[in-house]
């Protein structure tokens, strides 16, 4: 933590990288056509094996902050640290920002000193086709209770962070394997409520490195960081979006582990891992795992009736 | 000279379209004739708390729920998003606080039991947003059957719908996986709450809709009150006549949704109908006049609240929440016996051709 006081209306942008020095570049200009210019832009390599320097190095406004491995959370918790402004941005170096991103994210935080963050929507694009779709986008207008019931921020790139709040919960949980922002969301959101708009603020980029996910390390962290907020949400009279929130990530990676493993048989590269993460799955969500087939089959019949019209409708 | 009671103090709870388009309105002019006194609004959300709290610089703005009840108001309106509504109501009941809860009173029956239980185990009055029958129309209406002056009744036909215009701050509003409400818990709830206030419990009830996985946009109900069939259709897709077509041996009645004072009553064997506006009856000198026009649509909302905060009004105009259970009853029972309605514009054009 530094000790001078953050100065008003800046804004800090936090780079993180792991071996991503080949996409750092894009991040780095996006940070850099702001239409509000960042006060600070931080690269913060995690112990990459590639250089992330021989990008560095060609933006003067920019600053590389080198740790040992230590993951994500860590990386990003050195990189506010480091900072002396009143707003902090994330971005992580395979994404972008989109140039209104910091003035618009800024200009709420500032109507709203008591909020802790302020998020947008985003737009995915597709790194082998550059398809770009705008992201479905989920305001959390009720606050701590939309974060219990699931992770309305669909990209953190699209977070403005109000820096003396990541002081008062002492920013990212550094030993998370996973879901270290959804922590910080509900955190946050907990202690002050959240302010969101409906504008795209960043890209999201798909490319084969940011596709593979597991399922059941996910829940397993999604759960464990939901459940801390239990005797929180009955405190609040929220008891029922936390039942929701702990439903919905139970299916969610479920449905997740499905597609895996059909896509994995069809394409014949089926292995243990995906046994293992099955397993874990039954483990902590065993009623889930046994109505999936059930969930299959009826959004099968749905597509069913959906393509050929609803046998009631056929009989009219 | 009576000492003029102290304004009872009212906490909201939830800042969302109807507490911005109705209750802002209904506590301002309840506010200026000194019934009550807002002293909290609660939002988790600073945006739409700030826009109604401006309208009330005294109120406190308050982003948690338990602040509310720290500051221990008489009145709590609960018009929060319905999925809430047990829990902020079951947690007001046991800290000793009168809640006023909007429509519909609880996601299904089973949750509204336990509300109007808690209600009775804590000795506080709960009471349900219904604003249809603050009507001067609805209660004329519910009379003129009551007293038999349509004779047996033959048919009933709800017909209500316009496209879907309600000023949503989320998505979550339409996503059943959010606890999104469709049409049937929606307006269905005040048009059930109707027709089983005039007629009472229905025996039969058949039902179905569009949903097909989403929430249901349009829905079909039928049900059977005594040997009497009723018809209820709704839609939030498209304008539809919105009018309710009550028929007797000895006359109708059609009465256009939302008309708080205004009804069409035919009478059988004479050949002719007429257009009923309703005002206040004021007994005059020698006989029985006109006074003013039945308020209107903002003086009917304004008076569910009134019922609870002015003594001198008459306490059978309040609805008490033991009366939602009956509708949250059967809109439980359309939904464990939804069938899809036909929808002959799903079926592909070569199979329609065919």
């Amino acid at each position: 933590m530094t000790s001078a006081p953050p100065r008003p209306g800046s804004v800090a942008l936090i780079i993180a990288t792991y071996d991503h020095a080949h996409f750092l570049e894009s991040a780095v200009r996006s940070a850099i056509a702001q239409t509000v210019a960042a006060d600070e832009i931080i690269v913060v390599d995690d112990g990459s094996n590639d250089d992330p320097e021989d990008v560095t190095e060609r933006f003067p406004q920019v600053r590389l902050i080198r740790q040992q491995n230590a993951g994500l959370a860590a990386a990003r918790n050195t990189g506010w640290r480091a900072t002396s402004s009143e707003f902090v941005v994330f971005l992580d170096a395979d994404d972008r920002l989109l140039p209104d991103a910091l003035r618009l994210n800024m200009g709420r935080l500032a109507e709203h000193p008591a909020a802790g963050f302020a998020y947008g929507s985003y737009i995915d694009v597709d790194a082998d086709t550059g398809l770009r779709e705008l992201a479905e986008f989920r305001p959390a207008v009720e606050g701590y209770a939309a974060f219990l019931r699931e992770n309305p921020v669909g990209m953190h790139g699209t977070v403005m962070y109000r820096r003396a709040c990541l002081d008062e919960v002492g920013g990212f949980e550094a030993g998370l394997p996973a879901c270290e922002d959804y922590d910080l969301y509900l955190r946050l959101a907990h202690r002050s409520p959240p302010l969101h708009g409906p504008e795209p603020l960043a890209e999201y980029w798909h490319h084969r490195g940011n596709m593979s996910r597991n399922s059941a390390l996910m829940l397993r962290c999604s759960l464990m960081v939901l459940g801390r907020h239990e005797d929180e949400a009955r405190r609040q009279c929220l008891l029922a979006a936390y039942r929701d929130g702990v439903l919905g990530w139970k299916r969610h990676y479920v449905a997740v582990w499905c597609i895996d493993l059909l896509r994995a048989v069809r394409a014949k590269t089926f292995d243990r891992s995906l046994v293992r993460q099955g397993i874990s799955l039954a483990c902590h969500a065993p009623l889930t795992v046994m109505r999936a087939p059930f969930y299959g089959v009826r959004r099968a019949m749905r597509k069913l009736c959906s393509r050929f019209g609803s046998r009631t409708a056929h009989l009219a | 000279m009576n000492a003029r009671p102290a304004p009872v103090h009212v906490a909201l709870v939830g800042c969302g379209a109807v507490a911005q388009l109705y209750y802002r309105p209904a506590l301002e002019t309840l506010e200026r004739e000194g019934l009550l006194r807002l002293t909290a609004a609660h939002d988790p959300d600073p945006v739409a708390l700030d826009t109604f709290g401006d309208s009330f610089p005294s109120a406190r703005r308050l982003t948690r729920f338990p602040e509310v009840l720290a500051i221990s108001p008489q009145l709590v309106i609960i018009a929060s998003p319905p999925r809430y509504h047990p829990e902020q109501t079951i947690a007001a009941l046991a800290a000793g606080i009168d809640v006023h809860c909007e429509k519909p009173l609880a996601p299904n029956l089973a949750e509204g039991e336990r509300m109007v239980a808690a209600a009775v185990e804590a000795g506080r009055r709960l009471s349900i947003g219904m604003v249809r029958r603050h009507f001067a129309a609805t209660r004329a209406i519910g009379r003129l059957i009551s007293n038999g002056n349509l004779g047996p009744l033959g048919s009933i036909d709800c017909f209500e719908g316009t496209p879907f215009t309600w000023p949503v701050r989320s998505v979550d509003f339409l996503r059943p996986v959010a606890g999104a409400a469709g049409v049937l818990q929606d307006i269905g709830t005040h048009c059930l709450d109707l027709l089983t206030w005039w007629l009472g419990s229905p025996s039969a009830i058949s039902y179905e809709d569009d949903a097909m996985g989403g929430v249901e946009a349009n829905c079909r109900i039928e049900l059977m009150f005594g040997d009497v069939p009723a018809t209820v259709r709704l839609s939030r897709d498209w304008a539809r006549p919105n009018r309710y077509v009550i028929t007797g041996r000895d006359g109708w009645v059609a009465w256009t949704v939302n008309e708080t004072n205004h009804f069409d009553y035919g009478i059988s064997g004479t050949g002719y109908a007429g257009d009923l506006t309703l005002h206040e009856a004021s007994v005059g000198v020698r006989r029985p006049t006109l006074g003013a026009v039945a308020g209107e649509f903002d003086e009917a909302f304004a008076n569910q609240v009134r019922v609870l905060v002015d003594p001198a009004s008459d306490a059978r105009e309040r609805v008490p929440g033991a009366d939602a259970l009956t509708t949250l009853g059967l809109i439980d029972r359309c939904y464990a016996s939804r069938r899809q309605m036909p929808m002959p514009w799903m079926v592909p054009a070569w199979r329609a051709a065919t």
